[in-house]
């Protein structure tokens, strides 16, 4: 059964039951349904049935999941935007999405316009406002059709929409819903939301509660970066099941009073997004005695996650955690450099086959073919996505995570493209180059992100004050999570024979 | 708080803020320059239990307690 029809469902066998709990605020099934209906009409009045996405603006109001299942039911793919990012992030989005319509679920920010683009005020849809205006008869998305959109960071410094669609979106959360079966959850799970809904890790806790009925509690970013008022939230949230990257886990886990007391009902740790250490899967098993902690990979092109593992005493002693065995309707292949498939236990890209690979990027058929492909699977042509990852599978079909064949990295579960950052800084005042580097602890996760600038002419000021000042400039274009930690002005950025950066030139250099 | 004890503090806080470009600009806010975050803020006071013995937890601190190399030498200070 399809997504849209499990929350139907969901809300026709208990319309009273919480949907979303954030803040003060609660959004019962009844409300998220009828004011989603209201919602497609509204849609359906204002665009035709073209497909063409929609931009929703917000973070985590209860807005939010009536915007995106309202957009869905008439027809239209939705597109998470988070309120963290910036205006001209937002813009690029817009344009590159070719959507008409923005559902604000907050104010946008200014410089925020495109020539066709309505944004409509939907902060009050949670409380049944509905936007005024002509109404039509919706059409509910196809399986076959994008459900959702969700932009990651582009190597060329704009940023790439994944077309997941509602087909795709039903066999992972099929799987995923599973993975918290046996846990001796009690009575209605609560699944934890902490990642902003543009991040597909929130895919896995938003549709797990919403199509099993159970209640979703969102952590604003505001609370989860505030020690005193994260502990209030989490000790009145009821969580059953925590769905987090592992830094998230780590910041929490620094406080003593993170444990058992004061999260009783937790069974389920769901880790995505990054790779998860065996120091924290320790620690958590023994502040959570009764839970169980699940590893899980799998990049945004085949919806949130394909592999999973329950990380036990066994798992422990080495030096990396194994990220799990492919779920069913996956297939996991490695595969060296000419595309031959290579033995177990060899080091190769992960690719991955299967019922859950995305359609492609939008509107972009270049990227599309140069990453996507069809392969055979037991004599069946299957969807496939090449994931730039290496990897290596033990015979018995575990899958062991070993970094990134090009300049992608993950940093506090935030993928990001190294030229991404480099592009944007080049557009910021005075910089006439730029390289950025990612700088990894001894246990080779990325720590943080150290940038490199050659400028027109160094302004005044000490290096830590002029370093600020193009910080502050560059958060006009990225995220926050892209700002490198540490800028320094190097009078030359050292180039390789063939006109890239050198970046082992840099990182010997730097001070 | 003594030298010894002050020179520890800046070594701990060099090594979370990843340069020694904050020993000399002891009132820039370390949240403002991008050098401070939550995660950065937690680590720190972890190494101030491990290496100083002051076990404060992370609820009980606001950013603005430990927002410049100054207020964190006082934070310290207070806590000997």
């Amino acid at each position: 059964m399809d997504v849209i029809e499990r929350i139907r469902a969901a809300a026709t066998r208990d319309g009273a039951a919480v949907a979303h709990a954030y803040r003060g605020e609660r959004l019962s099934y009844a409300q998220l349904w009828s004011g989603a209906t209201a919602l497609a009409a509204r849609i359906a009045g204002e665009l035709r049935d073209d497909g063409s996405p929609v931009v929703v603006y917000g973070h985590k109001e209860s807005s939010m999941l009536v915007a995106f299942l309202g957009a869905v039911r008439a027809g239209h793919p939705y597109v998470p935007v988070d309120l963290s990012w910036p205006a001209d992030r937002i813009a690029s989005v817009v344009e590159e999405s070719g959507a008409r319509l923005v559902l604000a679920v907050r104010p946008l920010p200014e410089g925020v316009s495109h020539p066709g683009m309505t944004v409509l005020d939907a902060a009050g849809l949670a409380d049944g406002v509905v936007p005024s205006g002509p109404t039509g008869t919706p059409r509910e998305v196809a399986p076959d059709e994008p459900y959702y959109v969700v932009y990651t960071s582009g190597s060329t410094g704009r940023p790439k929409g994944v077309q997941i669609t509602g087909s795709a979106l039903a066999h992972f959360v099929d799987w995923a819903t599973g993975l918290t079966n046996d846990a001796g959850i009690e009575g209605t799970p609560v699944w934890l939301n902490q990642a902003p809904f543009s991040f597909d890790l929130s895919v896995m806790d938003l549709y797990c509660a919403l199509t099993s009925g159970a209640t979703l509690h969102s952590l604003d970013a505001a609370s989860a970066g505030h020690a005193r008022r994260r502990h209030e939230e989490l000790g009145g949230s009821g969580v059953s099941v925590w769905v987090s990257t592992p830094s998230f886990a780590d910041l929490c886990l620094a406080d003593r009073a993170f444990d058992a007391t004061l999260l009783p009902r937790l069974r389920v740790f769901l880790f995505c997004g990054e790779t998860l250490s065996p120091a924290t899967a320790r620690a958590l098993l023994q502040r959570f005695p009764d839970a169980k902690v699940v590893n899980t990979y799998g990049p945004t092109e085949s919806t949130v996650a394909v592999t999973s593992v329950t990380i036990g005493p066994e798992h422990l002693d080495g030096t990396a955690l194994p990220v799990g065995r492919a779920k069913p309707g996956t297939t996991i292949l490695i595969r060296d450099e000419a595309g031959t498939p290579l033995p177990p236990g060899e080091p190769g890209e992960i690719v991955i086959a299967g019922n859950t690979v995305s359609v492609g990027y939008l509107h972009r058929p270049d990227l599309t073919e140069a990453a996507f492909t069809v392969v055979d699977v037991d004599g069946v042509p299957t969807p496939a996505y090449r994931t730039g990852d290496l990897g290596r599978l033990t015979p018995d079909g575990m899958l062991y995570f070993g970094g990134r064949l090009d300049g992608q990295v993950k940093l506090h579960g935030y993928r990001i493209e190294l030229e991404d950052i480099e592009t944007n800084l080049r557009r910021v005042t005075g910089v006439q180059q730029a390289a950025v580097l990612a700088v990894r602890g001894e246990d080779g996760v990325v720590t943080h992100l150290h940038g490199f600038v050659q400028l027109d002419h160094v302004p005044d000021g000490s290096p830590l004050a002029v370093a600020t000042g193009l910080k502050r400039e560059l958060r006009a274009y990225v995220p926050e999570y892209m700002v490198p930690k540490l800028l320094t002005v190097v009078d030359r950025i050292p180039m390789t024979p063939n006109g890239k950066a050198d970046r082992r030139a840099l990182l010997t250099g730097s001070p | 708080m003594d030298e010894a004890q002050e020179q520890e503090v800046l070594r701990l806080l060099v090594e979370v803020c990843g340069t020694d470009a904050i020993d000399s600009e002891r009132d820039v806010d370390l949240f403002e320059a991008g050098l401070l975050d939550s995660l950065g803020m937690t680590q720190l006071l972890v190494s101030l239990e491990d290496e100083l013995g002051i076990r404060v937890p992370p609820t009980a601190v606001e950013r603005e307690d430990i927002s410049t190399v100054n207020r964190i030498l006082t934070f310290v200070a207070e806590r000997l």
